[in-house]
């Protein structure tokens, strides 16, 4: 619940003229942030000023207005992938706190233009990256920090399914210059591999391929399934994103194993329940997952929204910098997995 | 038609000896049975000799003192060879030259140049050796391997692989800086080997390009003796386009009812063999099957074993396989050494 007498970060949000990840998810989180303010929301499209009402704030169609509004202290931009980067720059350079849907950019380029404006800006821009927040992550983590399977050893994340239909044939999201699938949704996994381990990626070796056999709006160009190994700090880190599964009918999910100096936690394919495996113990034990943050939260993941949006704003208003910098080094590891497939060798950050 | 065995290198890998399987198939029986310290280093710390006798009473066989009684007994056709795999070729290749089937663990040798050497023998028969390696025959392996062998899957684009040996360091095992130096690598051996071989039955291509780390996760007493107790592939196969991984390692801990947890990837379907069960969406229709597996027995493979070997037909992992799977293996090494994606020699 808010604090009305708390000092709050007044945010805009940008993308916000839809039904999307910001109308649905991003803005109910943040208005659940004790320290968190919807100032301004901002789109393109018309039906911004309709969710302006919804949420009871201003509304605009015009991004430099939001640049030049007084009342904004830090901009949330969710507009597609390939803006994150020229808007995220300029509103750094307008002198903004920016925070900046996953992935950050696209491009090896991209990456040094966004590099080079933190640099201007030290600590001015975080991600967001929420999946660290839902139960299930915090759940993990907390089991590790409680020492259930002794020191962590190995990471193991398997995507298995298909990647999100997108039905413009001439959507960006299926050119090769997108990344992909990889791209635009890996960083999530990194980013749990960080949440577990506080470690970054240092070296990335990648094996890539490409299941053809599926409808237009589930393939886009470039490969669809990879079989990735992060090193993180002597921790490997298997991230096998299979998107090959293009047939109605075959089953999705996710696999995530925790291999540790006792034993290992494990959530299989579609499940949320957490194995636990010990040394010396016979058979299975389940952990409880962890209640969400905000008894509030319409579902998981507005909860998750909320809870990354409430410490990114604690940042903000601490003077912190947040994770700008080691999501730009993953997001570099993502970059870097691409490049590995493509030249058969390690590629070391 | 009863099969005569002879037993060389009791002890060695003795908690695993073959001819064990084969006289469960009724089909064969122990003749003699040699051992000697310079067939690999004893971790077990029993008394060899003592523990050989007692053995070879059990089966009725006769402790020979020189392994030449072995190969020069006309009545003796089968030879199990369980001699580290830095002793073995030299007894392989006498077992090939005296017109025995060998049956034997993986790998053939420390390297594959010198598996390649066994084949450069005078008359060499690659259907003589048979290789006890993979799981390939865990019947919902053996399923998925029928699946992709019949197309139902279509190109086959990614395999994964974890095996895990559980529980701890084998018990009564004791990793000796000598016994590191009679095999070409520890855990990546002794376990990956299998799992790389039941990765290659399911890729149904050769292995191209691998990424391979050598770790110590769990056992000081393996880390003292720079054995590796656990390994991580990645794979590609350059003539399909497929990738794959495998995770191969000896965990503390058991996972009750896991075996070996494979997964295929085609451009038609997808299957899962997991804690004994398989799922098996093929031939593009998304729909799924779960086939009644059968209880997996080891002597069943020596039942095939004899069978194709009476009837003349290739054996299940011949000379071949073992040796395209001692060259995948190298491959790792050399990998895990240079810390780089190694191309797997042709
Ligand atoms: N963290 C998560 O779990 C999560 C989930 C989904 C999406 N996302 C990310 O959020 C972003 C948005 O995804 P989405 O699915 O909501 O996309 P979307 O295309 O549904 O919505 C994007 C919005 O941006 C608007 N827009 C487009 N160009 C604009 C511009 N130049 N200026 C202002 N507004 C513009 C569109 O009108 C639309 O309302 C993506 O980058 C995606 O990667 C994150």
């Amino acid at each position: 619940m808010k604090n009305s007498t708390a000092k709050v970060v007044r945010f805009a949000v940008v993308g916000a003229g839809t039904p999307n990840i910001a109308t649905n998810h991003q803005i109910p989180g943040t208005v659940l942030a004790p320290h968190a303010h919807v100032e301004l929301l901002q789109d393109i499209a018309p039906g911004v000023f309709d969710y302006a009402k919804r949420f009871q704030t201003r509304a605009t169609q015009d991004f430099q207005a939001v640049l030049s509004d007084p009342a904004v202290d830090a901009v949330q931009i969710a507009t597609p992938d390939q803006f994150h980067c020229q808007q995220a720059v300029a509103a750094l350079d307008a002198g903004k706190a920016v925070v900046l849907q996953k992935p950050p950019c696209v491009s090896r380029k991209e990456l040094d233009g966004l590099r080079a404006a933190l640099d201007r800006h030290p600590g001015k821009l975080q991600i967001l990256l929420n999946d660290r927040e839902t139960p299930l992550v915090r759940t993990l983590r907390r089991a590790l920090d409680d020492g259930m399977i002794g020191q962590l050893r190995a990471i193991m994340l398997r995507y298995r399914g298909r990647r999100f239909p997108v039905g413009n044939p001439r959507s960006f999201y299926l050119t090769a210059a997108s990344g992909g699938v990889w791209m635009h949704n890996a960083l999530h996994y990194l980013d749990e591999f960080y949440a577990l381990s506080d470690r970054l990626p240092r070296i990335t070796q990648c094996f890539a391929t490409r299941n053809p056999n599926g409808a237009p709006e589930l393939l886009g160009e470039g490969p669809n399934g990879f079989s990735c190994w992060f090193e993180l700090d002597g921790i490997p880190a298997l991230l096998e994103y299979n998107t090959m599964l293009l047939h109605d009918g075959l089953p999705g999910g996710i696999q995530r194993v925790l291999l540790g100096t006792k034993g290992e936690l494990r959530v299989d394919y579609g499940e949320t329940r957490i194995q636990h495996y010990l040394a010396g113990r016979d058979g299975m034990a389940v952990l409880p997952l962890l209640p969400r943050v905000y008894a509030d939260a319409s579902d998981d993941a507005v909860d998750s929204f909320g809870a990354a949006i409430e410490k990114i704003s604690l940042n903000i208003l601490n003077g912190k910098p947040g994770n700008g910098l080691a999501a730009l080094a993953m997001t570099e590891a993502l970059l870097a997995a691409r490049e590995s497939d493509q030249n058969n060798q390690i590629v070391e950050a | 038609m009863k099969h005569h065995i002879g037993v060389i290198g009791f002890g060695v890998w003795g908690c695993h000896s073959l001819e064990r399987e084969l006289l469960a198939t009724g089909r064969a029986v122990v003749d003699k049975m040699f051992t000697a310290p310079e067939l690999g280093d004893n971790c077990f710390g029993e008394n060899l000799a003592e523990e050989q006798r007692r053995y070879a009473e059990g089966c009725g066989a006769t402790v020979v003192s020189r392994v030449d009684e072995i190969f020069n007994d006309p009545l003796i056709d089968i030879v199990s060879v369980m001699t580290a795999p830095k002793y073995k070729p030299a007894m392989l290749a006498k077992a090939v030259a005296h017109q025995k089937l060998v049956v034997t663990d993986k790998p053939l040798a420390m390297s594959a140049a010198e598996v390649e050497q066994l084949a450069a023998q005078d008359g060499f028969d690659p259907n003589r050796i048979f290789v006890l390696a993979g799981y390939w025959n865990r019947p919902g392996v053996a399923k998925l391997v029928e699946a992709v062998q019949g197309g139902r899957l279509g190109r086959v684009l990614d395999v994964t692989v974890r095996l895990a040996f559980m529980g701890g360091v084998f018990p009564g095992f004791v990793p000796t800086a000598s016994w590191r130096s009679e095999i070409p690598s520890a855990e990546m051996t002794t376990i990956g080997s299998h799992a790389i071989l039941t990765a290659r039955r399911l890729l149904n291509t050769e292995i191209t390009d691998v990424y391979a780390r050598r770790r110590n996760m769990f056992y000081p007493e393996y880390q003292q003796v720079d054995a590796e107790d656990w390994c991580e592939i990645n794979l590609r196969c350059a003539s399909t386009g497929a990738i794959g991984n495998i995770v191969a390692a000896r965990l503390p801990h058991r996972v009750p009812g896991e075996d070996i947890t494979v997964e295929v990837t085609g451009e038609r379907g997808y299957g899962r063999y997991a804690s004994g069960k398989l799922e098996l969406y093929a031939d593009d229709t998304g729909n799924k099957e779960t086939p009644e597996l059968p209880n997996f027995c080891l002597s069943d493979t020596f039942n095939a074993l004899l069978d194709d070997w009476e009837s003349k037909r290739p054996i299940s992992v011949n000379f071949n396989a073992a040796l395209e799977l001692q060259k995948t293996l190298d491959a790792c090494q050399k990998s895990a050494d240079v810390k780089q994606v190694v191309h797997v020699e042709k």
